[in-house]
């Protein structure tokens, strides 16, 4: 187990501050790194994480349930507190268009859930395809942009995008 | 009537356990562009601990890792807020900075983190990558390095560009717990931390990297197997 699981762990058994505090230590880095790769603005990595610290003592205080990879659930709520911080200042991100297809299609998501379902399904694709999601639907980066980082052209981006999208909805219909 | 003797499930599930291969963390997955990228586990690592050949060859090489650390870098500084105080309820009593605003974060590379040590004053090369500005800016007559080795002259400077520059630090002294566990024959794991003025204003005058190294004496055949090939008192 490591070190981040292992505080996790400790947190289920109780809330304390102290445990908590252990918990923020070995967790704020990790996120802030994962943060700021999607979306490179320092201003909204704190506030994202100070909301979803919020949410992980109410995940806590709920108690462990099975079949939860914690680790990877804590970042899937983290990485949709920084949307809520984006939606915040007024800005509607890309990615609400894929939540607003996942609300009105036959998936059922709630609302609320509709975020942490589509993040939780883009963590399984590969890395390129959560790459070209996140710099488009959330980091609002051009096609000349993510075509440079990706070393092909820009053209191809809208295509690969397309593609990244179909891989998800096909991924967000397996998980119902 | 033969036996049966019962089966130890749990043992089992332990066995199992321990011989599964490792599932992945969500810390430790890529977040650039390919599987290859540097993890949030690799990023926060890359500044505490310094980085190897492979990993600084594949940072110079890849604009998003970069952007990724300079990104994480900004946030650390950003970071002020007591979170467990404000998720409780209380009153923010204390600020808790993640990183210190006045201190430019730099990147230390070295070739291989085992360093094997042959003469009492060795020397020590390694890359510096500062996150934000030029490397050209770092002033090469300030660096010193500091904790496991520590130097007493400015270092020499073997190859530079705008990204990175390598310097030779020579002469160094060891840190005196590396002095005693080299002298008892014994690896030791410990950091070495270099730091220097940055010339470049509207930025920290400071910079700072870490890198953890691992300091072995260099096999000698000829010395006695019990013994240290020299002392290595001072």
């Amino acid at each position: 187990m490591n070190e981040i699981s292992a505080a996790i762990e400790r947190c289920f058994g109780d809330q304390s501050e102290e445990n908590l505090r252990d918990l923020d230590g070995v967790l704020r880095r990790r996120i802030y790194a994962i943060l700021a790769s999607v979306r490179r603005s320092p201003e909204f990595v704190e506030d994202a994480y100070q909301s979803a610290f919020i949410k992980y003592l109410g995940i806590l205080r709920d108690g462990k349930k099975t079949g939860i990879n914690y680790e990877a659930y804590f970042v899937v709520v983290a990485k949709n507190c920084l949307l809520d911080e984006l939606r915040k200042e007024g800005k509607r991100i890309p990615l609400d268009d894929i939540e607003e297809e996942l609300l009105a299609g036959e998936h059922g998501a709630a609302e609320v859930e509709a975020g942490i379902i589509i993040l939780e399904a883009m963590s399984k694709l590969d890395r390129r395809c959560q790459f070209l999601l996140e710099s488009h639907y959330i980091n609002s980066l051009s096609d000349q942009e993510i075509a440079k980082r990706l070393s092909i052209e820009p053209k191809s981006v809208p295509v690969l995008v397309s593609r990244c999208k179909t891989s998800l909805l096909q991924a967000l219909k397996r998980r119902n | 009537m033969h036996k049966i003797r019962p089966v130890d499930v749990s043992g089992m599930v332990e066995m199992a356990a321990a011989i599964a291969p490792p599932v992945e963390s969500a810390f430790d997955a890529a977040l650039g562009v390919g599987p290859e990228c540097l993890s949030a586990e690799a990023l926060v690592r890359t500044l505490s601990e310094g980085i190897t050949g492979p990993t600084e060859r594949h940072l110079l090489g890849c604009s998003t890792c970069r952007e990724n650390l300079v990104a994480f870098t900004m946030a650390t500084q950003h970071s002020r807020s007591d979170v467990v105080a404000n998720a409780l309820g209380k009153k923010q009593e204390r600020e808790t900075a993640l990183a210190d605003t006045s201190i430019l974060p730099a990147i230390v590379a070295v070739e291989d983190s085992v360093i094997k040590i042959s003469s009492k004053r060795p020397y020590f090369v390694c890359e510096l990558i500062p996150l934000g500005v030029s490397a050209e800016s770092l002033d090469v007559s300030s660096i010193q390095a500091t904790g496991a080795l520590i130097s007493n002259a400015q270092p020499t400077v073997e190859a530079a560009n705008k990204d990175r520059i390598r310097i030779r630090f020579s002469n160094l002294i060891l840190g005196e717990h590396v002095e005693d566990a080299l002298d008892n024959n014994q690896a030791v794991v410990d950091t070495v931390e270099i730091a220097g003025r940055v010339s470049e204003t509207g930025h920290p005058d400071k910079f700072v990297g870490l890198v953890k190294i691992q300091l072995q004496l260099r096999a000698n055949i000829a010395a006695p197997i019990a013994k240290s090939p020299f002392s290595w008192k001072r």
